[in-house]
């Protein structure tokens, strides 16, 4: 089995300014070195704090931001550097999906313009063949006919979610790039779109990079989970395996933090310590929150990804070679 | 023994230019001291113009009271008058709410804002530091025992440094650490009531889950009376005793937070804890409640929840339900749990 997607030592790098010449003092390295490889009709779930570069990463495979270092390969193309008049083909075969609805909608535009201009962008498909397929995406998320001469501000969080949606796979695409699609939504639409979200996998054959800091969205999203802090994954498995065996002591508290609906559930909950601004640029970048009992090197070296299954990777120096 | 808070029946419009909306339609909550109320409910259900009622913070206009009452320790608080109002409010209440950047001044120090919350408190005759008693202290001295307890604060709000980090300013905070300062100014004037908006809606997990054992240590240390709001679940099941589930204006479930969770009657709360991804859901399997939360400025007749509820019956769009008992301090407004007349 191939990869459709495939992600070789990820980096992007934030110039730093500064002083009076605002030179580049710095880098900031939002991604650091992320490689994953994601199956065709599977959902690979991208999980941490804010900060920790989930949307850094979408947007280097969709190509909106220039990747610093590393490979991007798509059906078994290198896109990493793919030139300008490629990328209208590359979007016709992934998209991404925003958690701000409201923000990601031209509000000047009615919701059948909306949905149509992709088909009109990449097919030059207008007239009533636009529209009949307008209204048939409609259809399949579960919005109305008579809501396609409406404005996007006139609906509400989880309709506009529905109209991205629609937007997105206008353009039958093959990987959805969906970057906390219901962070903004409350738990009851919540539910539905993840639903939605689920059948139009079945339905299209779409292979998903779901990304989201909430760890019970993910278990019930996913195949396989990759956690990230501060742009460097330090755990990736099956998602079973992550919620049942978490060996990352970072994974362990932010599985311990899941706020489930169930007052009696027995649990050690580990609280940690700080936030992410403590890490020191030195040794494991989780060392100075990590409640675990610390070794020499944690504070000197940075733990490498290893395999401790065939397919389970940690970056902790309690699970490496040395361990 | 009188209950601390006593809202009654508490109906809130908004007058729009879309119409009037019925923003609260007769909410009845009541605390005793040392309750941890939590407060559930989906956006826009009415959670914060509830909380806003007892400290009166509710825009009026375009906001108007049109019946109900709010007492405090037995006393009315909707006719006080505003000066009344805000001796009330620096003796009584402690608030903080959902997002720490905006409520703290970025100009100034934590310790010019966290001792002026001191100062302010003493000043609307909250508390006369002891040994002071009988002599008009100095305003140097009551400054000094104003950063005193400022520090103090910091450290039962689990701050470390207090004493060095209250000269720098909110920027050079982390967004859990201004939450503990915005937790430390609420609590300054030794509330009877901490009202909490919200508060880590907007924090990590790993900051939520500090900032909810934070609140747990204090009402255990202190003794603290807390309405705590949030449309999380999951926040409630870890801090809360008592649970409210309020839909569209109304309270329309409460019981004591094992109950709600083992024993949920109403069909929104029910709907509410089976659309949230829980361990056992597989794929396929999770239930969100149909519909949306509705209009309020043309809000469903009866029971407002008729429209998205499985279960609905003629009388469901008729008359308001009223709360039904249904267990041991558990109560319901919901026509399946009527007992036929
Ligand atoms: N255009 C940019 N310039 C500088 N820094 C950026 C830029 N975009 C993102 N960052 C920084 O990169 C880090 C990762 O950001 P992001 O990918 O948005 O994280 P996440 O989506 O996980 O919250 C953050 O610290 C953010 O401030
Ligand atoms: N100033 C206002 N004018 C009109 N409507 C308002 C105003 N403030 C709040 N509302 C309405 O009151 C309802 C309840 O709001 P709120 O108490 O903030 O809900 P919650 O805190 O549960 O999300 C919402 O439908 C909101 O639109
Ligand atoms: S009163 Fe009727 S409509 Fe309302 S929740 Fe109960 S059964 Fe459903
Ligand atoms: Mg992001
Ligand atoms: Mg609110």
């Amino acid at each position: 089995m191939s990869a459709l997607l495939e992600v070789d030592n990820l980096k992007k790098y934030f110039p730093v300014r500064g002083g009076v010449l605002n030179r580049r003092l710095s880098d900031f390295r939002a991604v650091d070195d992320v490689s994953f490889a994601l199956q065709h009709g599977k959902t690979l779930g991208l999980v941490g704090e804010s900060g920790s570069g989930k949307t850094t990463i979408g947007k280097c495979i969709l190509r909106l931001l220039e990747p610093t270092a590393g490979s991007i390969t798509y059906a078994g193309a290198d896109i990493t550097h793919i030139k300008a008049r490629d990328l209208r083909r590359l979007r016709s075969e992934i998209q991404m999906i925003y958690q701000a609805p409201a923000a990601s909608l031209n509000g000047r535009m009615t919701v059948g313009q909306i949905i149509g201009e992709p088909l009109w962008i990449h097919e030059r498909l207008k007239g009533n063949a636009a529209r009949d397929r307008v209204l048939e995406l409609m259809h399949v998320v579960g919005l109305k006919e008579e809501h396609y001469y409406r404005y996007p501000h006139e609906f509400s969080g989880g309709q506009q979610q529905r109209i991205g949606i629609a937007r997105a796979l206008a353009v039958q695409p093959r990987l959805l790039v969906l970057d906390e699609p219901t962070s903004a939504l409350d738990v009851s639409v919540q539910a539905q779109i993840l639903n939605l979200l689920q059948d139009l996998q079945d339905r299209f054959d779409l292979t998903y990079l779901f990304i989201s800091h909430d760890l019970g969205v993910v278990r019930y999203m996913c195949d396989e989970v990759a956690l990230l802090y501060l742009g460097k994954i330090v755990e990736v498995a099956a998602t079973d395996v992550i919620f049942e065996q978490p060996k990352h002591p970072y994974t362990q508290a932010l599985i311990s933090a899941i706020p489930e609906p169930d007052p009696d559930m027995q649990r050690d909950e580990i609280i940690l310590t700080g936030d992410l601004t403590l890490a020191t640029g030195q040794g494991c970048p989780f060392a100075p929150r990590c409640h675990a009992q610390l070794l020499d090197q944690c504070e000197t070296l940075p733990p490498p990804l290893l395999a401790i299954e065939p397919r389970h990777q940690v970056a902790c120096h309690l699970h490496g070679e040395s361990a | 023994m009188t209950d601390l808070l006593n809202i009654e029946n508490l109906h809130l419009e908004f007058d729009t230019y879309d119409g009037l909306v019925k923003v609260l339609a007769g909410v009845d909550l009541r605390m005793r001291r040392g309750d941890v109320l939590g407060l559930v409910g989906e956006t826009g259900c009415g959670k914060s113009m509830t909380a806003l009622s007892v400290p009166r913070l509710i825009p009026m206009p375009p906001g108007r009271i049109t019946a109900g009452r709010v007492q405090f320790n037995g006393e009315d608080i909707l006719n006080k008058s505003e000066s009344d109002m805000e001796a009330f409010r620096a003796r009584h209440l402690g608030m903080i709410f959902q997002d720490p950047v905006t409520n703290l001044n970025p100009l100034f120090t934590i310790r010019e804002q966290l001792v002026d919350a001191v100062l302010y408190q003493q000043a609307q005759g909250k508390k006369v530091p002891g040994r002071w008693r009988g002599f008009a202290p100095s305003a140097r001295q009551l400054r000094q025992d104003a950063h005193e307890r400022a520090v103090e604060l910091m450290r039962l709000t689990g701050i470390p440094d207090g004493d060095r980090r209250i000269y720098d300013y909110p920027h050079q905070f982390s967004g859990g650490m201004r939450q503990r300062v915005l937790i430390a100014m609420a609590l300054a004037g030794d509330p009877d009531l901490l009202i909490a908006d919200e508060p880590t809606t907007a924090l990590d997990v790993t900051i939520q889950a500090q900032i909810l054992r934070l609140i747990r240590s204090l009402v255990s240390q202190l003794g603290l009376t807390v309405l705590l709001i949030t449309h999380n679940l999951g926040v409630v099941a870890r801090s809360c005793e008592r649970v409210a589930v309020m839909y569209a204006g109304r309270v329309v479930e409460e019981a004591p937070v094992r109950e709600l969770f083992r024993n949920p009657k109403h069909p929104y709360t029910r709907g509410l804890i089976a659309a949230v991804p829980q361990k056992e859901v597989t794929r396929g399997g999770l239930e969100g409640i149909p519909g949306m939360i509705p209009n309020l400025i043309d809000p469903p007749s009866g029971c407002r929840f008729h429209p998205r509820c499985q279960h609905v019956m003629s009388v469901c769009r008729q008359t308001v339900p009223a709360p039904v008992t249904v267990g041991e301090q558990h109560s319901t407004s919901c026509y399946l749990y009527e007992a036929p007349k």
